[in-house]
């Protein structure tokens, strides 16, 4: 207990000693705010992600269907019976699926029945019962459907209310007081086959309009608003569907037809939180399990309709990559962070030295001197640390993580460890030395070289392994992938190993300086560069601290710089050009004229059939992405990050006859479908277009087409040769060169004089997009808030250890300036003495962390954040990293300004008595 | 040598059995590439109660002397008993607990005495808190050193508001504190005016009177060195000279100090000749003992050789020197 006291007694040293101490608790706790709001801010953009991600996937993905195909008896299908049946279904869920779930709806769809008349096409009719719909429909002519209790004679089939949308009504050639005899198509699995006899009639008796096709409700199927045409060379087709009431569904099994039914589970994104997923992934896979999918028809088996589980698990995935990058952002400015709270626990240690001395001179043990520093560091960093957190968790929002608490504690242990550490040396310094005031000879412990040389051997086996292995491990080979702590931290180890290697190379340059300013004039640079050369552990710790941020420094601007541009040549893959347009399957653009709009510089039509039939040479037949381009307009609007190459013939302007004797010359993918021989050049493939097939030539083969076509297998071929094969060749897809303040035009030209659902893209639109999703927008914003915090906590580092070394060197500054040296001549001392080994190790730093980037170009898994197929490439922005030395060097003037300023308040009387006083 | 002068009466001590004991004590320096031997052999016995000086050159060893008396040094050889401690077999954990109750130490610089954070009366308690004292005991006894050395109204000022001789008195009160032994003082009076280096001395000499406390001073100051029974030269790493200072009453009555120098022998029978002496009788290399019956003469090599009665002849002429009588080992 008396050590305990003694140990109190001697934190009274708080009286007089505020200064660095209050600097010291101010350090801790903003480091601790900062490391506990970035996982509850990373919280916060990891939900945005999911969110982001549910909002970009199909309502049939994000949701969950229960779905059944049955001849069922009526009894069964009535709406009180139908919600029973569906809440059966669900009570067995898991309790986190069921906690994410908003609504439920159901939907009742019968057989197909073909109409007559069918007023432009032939028409084949579908009815749906659906529940949901109140807030998503206005009815604009007639009435809503019901069920006709006064049915007809039984000889004549019964009536059946029905309501089309206005949409389908303008489509189909339908319209409201219609009556039409509907016979069911026994092309339908739910019709049993039976003969052409009418089953019904259905009555037309209301029009309606669909406030938002793109609502939930509707769950990506617009064929209740749309007409679904089919088109022959001699016919059209038209498949449309129809509202019934939910009452008549019992009739509709009545007339011996089946139904389909589907439970929608509607979720609410607002629920679910990222770090729900860890228990609703298992539920949902348990579930699948449990229910078969929806892929094969099955009568009468519940089957699950869901690809929730799938998208989770690749958003999982994306987060874990963003996870993985980001610590290793996160990594450099934490252990400078650590240098930074070091530093000033080492000038708090050397301050109270003397006293520190004296007390044990007069009797404090070592153990009471350790724990008074204890108690010290545990009131003030401990509180501070605690202070940092509860001031995240007050104001930072976001969903709370432990890893806050956890890193807030690793700041208050390690800070308190390096508190306690900075006051060993004054313990183990000799009494008697101290007594004397001298200072131990400084020379190069074997330990320390071992400690060195360990360290260096440490930062390269990281860099060997991190090459090897890459950032992160997949343990369960899911896509959930862990990041290895360790491998994390080498761009900052190797910034530390470059600096130790750097702090016992310098004095060589120093002193080769040193000899040309003793051939020069001027007493500065000599008396600087002398001391420096001759005493190389002066600046040891600046240039440390220096070579370190400079390597984390210029690799954080790389990898910002290249994941830019790597984003930027995703958009032109993506798009192809500034603008993209691409009419919906079955329509054509003949009718936009781009070039009408100002602003627009160039326009390439093309027409596109996906799964077009290729035959080989050999005879068999594969899909392909068949895409008849005008290449010379391509390549005039085409980019320069992806603008492909075109062999000379697809560019001459030849029309060929597509005969085998004349064949049309073509551009073949490498990636064919598996088992298909490779084909080469000069080789030739037919393919069908209208009701022939038609020759083509291998020109050249590629492995992509970027902005043409997503993905392999691809025919391309110039346009003007295809379009004369067949009247189905029509342009169904544009690229336009233009500006920015093009766009709103052209989006009206495409609504106005477009096709419906006809897609108009912008490379801009889609660059910002990729930027703007969650997980990939935080890279970016980690990696610059990373840097400034670097920057930061190496400004305060610098300007500390500088102080302390000052500190050292004013008394020698003092006796010089009693000899007659000028205080602008000492001020030039320090600056040179500083400044010279700090600028010589900026390069080796911003040489290191360039080399860092380029040796993990391939391990760091940036391609994630890319869109697309687009590979991560290093950038070397020359410019970039001269930006960064130059703030670089601007933190060093800074620094040393400060330093200087603080050592020139000490009086050279005060300076002269240090050691005495 | 004796020397007479009237004047302050030097303390004669109570002399009680030695407190501290140094016998053949050597120490070796490391600095660099050199190696330094401050201490050459040094033997020294203190007894208790005895306020002694230690005079000597800069770099005569009497500092490194300190050090290690004061536990904060180990003898390379050599063996040091203080008040029954071997210090040279102590361990570091010993030796914290020999500083803290064994010893006091005044250092000459008054600002390195004292903690700058702490009043005068805690730094007086810091010891005995340290030696896990009582607080009430530690109240009383801070309060008993202040009233010794008179200032108990500036017992709550801390080291900043007090002057330098202020200072260095309640330096000897935190030295006291834990009622050592021994008190070890280094130049107490060096940074000090003549008044206020005076008032300091006379408390030193108040305390080693009432209190009983073996004091060592390490002094230049010929005022300090005069005025202690003993003064112990160092030169070279080793005691060469003492110098004893007793009151006698002259035949008028009055009171006189005789200061008597001896050479200091070691245990093994060497001792060394004052510098002054030698240079006087141009003694070099070696010298010529001759035993009498109750002392011993020191001659120059080459010297007359003394005969029955007619003293020495003079010095410095081989050829008419005779042979000398043959009275013994040389």
């Amino acid at each position: 207990m008396g050590r305990v006291w003694a140990a109190a007694f001697l934190m009274r040293r708080l009286r007089s000693e505020r200064g660095v101490l209050v600097l010291l608790v101010l350090l801790v706790a903003m480091t601790s705010l900062i490391v506990a709001a970035a996982p509850r801010l990373y919280n916060s953009v990891a939900d945005a992600g999911l969110r982001h991600v549910l909002d970009e996937t199909s309502a049939p993905s994000r949701n969950i269907a229960l779905t059944r195909d049955l001849e069922a008896a009526p009894s069964s299908l009535t709406p009180d019976a139908l919600q029973a049946q569906g809440a059966d279904l669900v009570a067995p869920f898991d309790p986190a699926i069921k906690a994410v779930v908003r609504s439920q709806e159901v939907l009742v769809a019968s057989a197909r029945f073909h109409v007559n008349p069918g007023p432009k096409y032939d028409t084949f009719v579908t009815l749906r019962s659906q529940t949901g719909l109140d807030r998503e429909t206005e009815l604009v002519a007639g009435r809503w459907p019901a069920r006709v209790i006064e049915q007809p004679a039984s000889e004549t089939p019964p009536v059946i209310e029905i309501a089309i949308s206005t949409t389908t009504a303008e489509e189909s050639g339908l319209a409201v007081g219609q009556l039409l005899e509907a016979t069911p198509d026994s092309t339908d699995p739910l019709a049993p086959i039976r003969g052409g006899e009418v089953a019904a009639q259905l009555a037309i008796v209301g029009m309606f309009a669909i406030r938002d096709a793109a609502a939930d409700i509707w769950y990506a199927d617009n064929r209740l608003e749309h007409v679904g045409l089919a088109f022959t060379l001699n016919e059209a087709t038209a498949f449309a569907t129809a509202l019934v009431a939910p009452e008549v569904v019992p009739d509709l099994a009545a007339l011996g037809l089946g139904v389909h039914i589907e439970w929608r589970l509607f979720l609410d994104p607002a629920r679910m939180d990222a770090g729900a997923i860890d228990a609703l992934l298992p539920a949902l896979q348990r579930l699948e399990s449990q229910f078969g999918r929806q892929s094969v028809r099955a009568t009468d088996a519940v089957l699950l309709r869901t690809d929730l589980a799938r998208v989770l698990i690749r958003y999982g995935a994306q987060r874990s990559a963003s996870d993985a990058v980001l610590t290793v952002a996160a990594i450099g400015p934490l252990a400078l962070a650590a240098a930074a709270i070091g530093m000033l626990a080492i000038l708090l240690g050397t301050r109270r030295r003397a006293s520190t001395a004296l007390a044990r001179a007069r009797g404090a043990s070592t153990g009471i001197l350790l724990l008074s520093q204890t108690w010290e560091g545990a009131v003030f960093i401990g509180a501070a640390a605690l202070a940092g957190y509860g001031l995240a968790v007050g104001l930072v929002p976001g969903r709370a993580s432990l890893t806050s608490a956890i890193l807030s504690g690793g700041i208050a242990l390690g800070g308190i460890a390096i508190f306690v550490a900075a006051v060993l040396p004054a313990l183990r310094r000799p009494l008697e030395l101290s007594a004397r005031d001298v200072t131990p000879p400084a020379r190069l412990a074997p330990r320390r070289f071992v400690l060195e040389a360990t360290a260096v051997g440490v930062s390269v086996a990281g860099i060997v392994l991190l090459q090897q292995r890459g950032l992160t491990i997949d343990p369960n080979g899911g896509g959930l992938v862990h990041v290895d702590p360790f491998l994390a931290a080498v761009p900052v180890l190797a910034g530390a190993a470059v600096g130790i290697v750097t702090t016992r190379l310098y004095p060589i340059p120093v002193r080769f300086l040193g000899w040309l300013a003793a051939h020069a004039r001027g007493i500065v640079p000599v008396l600087a560069l002398r001391h420096v050369a001759r005493r190389p552990s002066f600046a040891a710790l600046p240039i440390l601290v220096l070579l370190a941020t400079a390597a984390f420094s210029s690799f954080a601007l790389l990898v910002m710089t290249s994941l830019d541009r790597g984003q930027v040549e995703a958009s032109w893959r993506a798009v192809g050009a500034d603008y993209r347009i691409k009419a919906p399957e079955g329509r054509s653009l003949n009718d936009i004229d781009p070039t009408t709009v100002g602003g627009v510089e160039a326009v390439a039509g093309a027409y596109e059939l996906p799964s077009a039939q290729m035959r080989l040479e050999l005879g068999r037949v594969v899909r392909v992405d068949f895409v008849a381009i005008d290449a010379p307009g391509y390549a005039a609007v085409a980019g320069a990050p992806v603008a492909p190459s075109w062999p000379a013939e697809l560019l001459d302007g030849r029309v060929a006859a597509g005969t085998p004797e004349d064949p049309i010359p073509a551009i073949l993918s490498s990636s064919l479908p598996a088992g298909v021989e490779p084909i080469k050049v000069g080789e030739r493939v037919k393919v069908r277009l209208g009701d022939n097939f038609w020759s083509f030539r291998i020109a050249a083969i590629r492995p992509e087409f970027p902005g043409v076509v997503e993905a392999p297998p691809f025919l391309i071929t110039p346009i003007q040769s295809v379009r004369p094969l067949s009247t189905s060749v029509t342009t169904n897809r544009m690229w336009v060169r233009g500006t920015a303040a093009a766009g709103p035009e052209i989006a009206d030209l495409v609504t106005r004089d477009g096709p419906p659902s006809t897609e108009l893209l912008s490379r801009d639109a889609w660059y910002v997009q990729l930027r703007g999703e969650p997980l990939i927008q935080v890279i970016a914003d980690g990696f610059r808030l990373a840097f400034a915090l670097a920057a930061g906590y190496a400004a305060i580092s610098i300007i500390v250890a500088l102080t302390l070394t000052a500190a050292r060197r004013s008394e020698d500054l003092a006796f010089l300036r009693t000899l007659g040296l000028s205080p602008r001549q000492s001020a030039g001392i320090v600056v040179v003495e500083h400044g010279v080994p700090i600028l010589l190790s900026l390069l080796p730093g911003l040489a290191t962390g360039v080399a860092v980037a380029l040796l993990l170009e391939s391990t760091l898994g940036l391609d994630a954040f890319l869109g697309g197929s687009t590979r991560y490439r290093v950038v070397l922005d020359w410019g970039g990293v001269a930006s960064v030395a130059a703030l670089l060097v601007a933190v060093v003037a800074v620094a040393i300004g400060v330093s200087t300023w603080l050592a020139r308040r000490v009086s050279l009387s005060e300076a002269l008595r240090v050691g005495e006083a | 040598m004796t020397t007479t002068s009237p004047g302050v009466a030097p303390d004669t001590g109570t002399a009680a059995g030695p407190v501290i004991e140094c016998d053949g004590l050597v120490k070796i320096f490391k600095v660099a590439d050199l190696e330094v031997v401050a201490l050459q052999g040094l033997d020294l016995i203190v007894d208790r109660g005895e306020f002694v000086a230690i005079v000597g050159a800069s770099g005569s060893g009497k500092s490194t002397l300190l050090s290690i008396l004061g536990g904060m040094d180990v003898p390379s050889a050599g063996r040091v008993v203080v008040d029954g401690h071997l210090v040279a077999e102590m361990d570091a954990a010993e030796r914290t607990g020999y500083r803290r109750s064994v010893l006091g130490f005044v250092w000459q610089q008054t600002a390195r005495n004292l903690l700058p954070y702490l009043s005068a009366r805690e730094n007086i308690e810091l010891p005995m808190l340290l030696e896990g004292v009582p607080r009430k005991r530690r109240r009383a006894r801070s309060a008993e050193l202040l009233e010794l050395i008179s200032l108990n109204d500036r017992a709550d000022h801390r080291p900043g508001m007090l002057s330098g001789g202020e200072q260095q008195r309640v330096a000897i009160a935190v030295a006291l504190a834990n009622s050592p032994a021994v008190l070890l003082a280094d130049e107490p009076t060096g940074e000090l005016d003549t008044t206020t280096a005076h008032e300091v001395f006379e408390l030193l000499r108040d305390v080693n009177r009432r209190l009983g406390v073996t004091i060592l001073v390490v002094t230049h100051d010929p005022l300090v060195s005069d005025q202690v029974s003993r003064t112990i030269a160092i030169r070279d790493g080793r005691t060469s000279t003492e110098t004893l200072r007793r009151r006698a009453l002259t035949a008028a009555g009055d009171h006189h100090v005789i200061a008597e120098e001896y050479a200091v022998l070691d245990r093994v029978g060497r001792l060394q000749l004052p510098r002054a002496q030698i240079d006087a009788l141009g003694l070099h290399r070696r010298v010529r003992l001759v035993l009498e019956p109750d002392h011993i003469e020191i001659w120059p090599d080459g010297g007359e050789q003394p005969d029955d009665g007619n003293g020495p002849g003079p010095a410095g002429d081989p050829s008419a020197a005779e042979p000398a009588p043959d009275r013994g080992p040389t």
